[in-house]
């Protein structure tokens, strides 16, 4: 019987695997690293630093699994690890959780933009509004509405608990619409109701 | 014995259905709820249309064949 260890994998089978199931997801990897640096050298650095550890660490990817959310956890922890180095201090993330039901009620209520407003938007207002978010937020909109991970991808991704998923969604959507509702107020557009 | 509609927790239910994080007997629930409120259809039709619009508009950039290429090989001199 012909038994392979996965921590031996051959040569051949690791790039089999790097070429069909890791390098499709680079482009959705490099955007998100742009989302979160803003310079396309640095940017690329880390979509290059997630790469060589995702193939260093190829054994432990299961083929035919999700490889996209296995390489944006791996970048994600590369960009905390690369904060940490600069900042020489860890990683907070201050953002309050919003757990309490009322204070999501109080968020739900305060939704109030015109379907016109959209419309009349062009893609560099809506990539402004996304990038002046905090960066907790940020993510949370990319993984969740642009990249379309679950609230369990999210929460593996960004190693918080799933309830912590929902209400910064929230939180982040609202931060997001009043951003959007700033630019039009900007441009002319009055509210509708 | 029907329970009384609240408008704040049905948009807090419709969000976690576009999330895709309600059950089919939890989705129904919320549709027949939007069906009963005007107001939290159109804030529902709004939602959905906020996040098509996210997804169509948000600029995407590439990475270039170079780029690919470069990784490529890095990995291979590992």
């Amino acid at each position: 019987m012909n038994v392979v260890s996965k921590d031996n994998l051959s040569k051949q089978i690791k790039d089999k695997i790097f070429n069909e199931e890791l390098i499709p997801q680079a482009d959705a990897l490099y955007n998100f690293a742009y989302s979160l640096v803003f310079e396309e050298a640095r940017a690329q650095d880390l979509v290059q630093e997630a790469y060589l550890k995702a193939y260093r660490f190829i054994h432990s990817f299961e083929p035919g699994s999700n490889a996209k959310a296995w390489l944006f956890q791996i970048l994600k922890n590369a960009f905390i690890n690369e904060y940490r180095k600069k900042s020489r201090q860890p990683q907070k993330v201050d953002f309050e959780d919003y757990k309490d039901k009322n204070q999501l009620e109080k968020q739900a209520s305060s939704i109030d933009i015109g379907q016109d407003i959209y419309t009349h938007m062009i893609g560099d207002e809506i990539t402004g509004a996304l990038n002046s978010l905090p960066v907790d937020f940020r993510v949370a909109i990319i993984l969740s509405d642009i990249e379309g991970f679950t609230y369990d991808e999210v929460a593996k991704i960004s190693d918080i608990p799933i309830g912590t998923v929902r209400s910064r969604l929230f939180r982040a959507r609202n931060l997001m619409k009043d951003q959007l509702r700033e630019y039009a107020k900007e441009k002319g557009f009055k509210e509708l109701r | 014995m029907k329970k009384s509609h609240n408008c704040k927790d049905v948009v807090i239910q419709f969000n976690l259905m576009l999330d895709g994080d309600l059950n089919p007997k939890e989705e129904q629930d919320v549709m027949c709820e939007l069906q009963r409120c005007i107001h939290c259809l159109e804030e529902y039709n709004l939602e959905e249309k906020y996040r098509q619009f996210l997804k169509e508009k948000i600029t995407k950039k590439g990475v270039s064949s170079a780029f690919l290429n470069k990784l490529k090989n890095c990995v291979q001199e590992k």
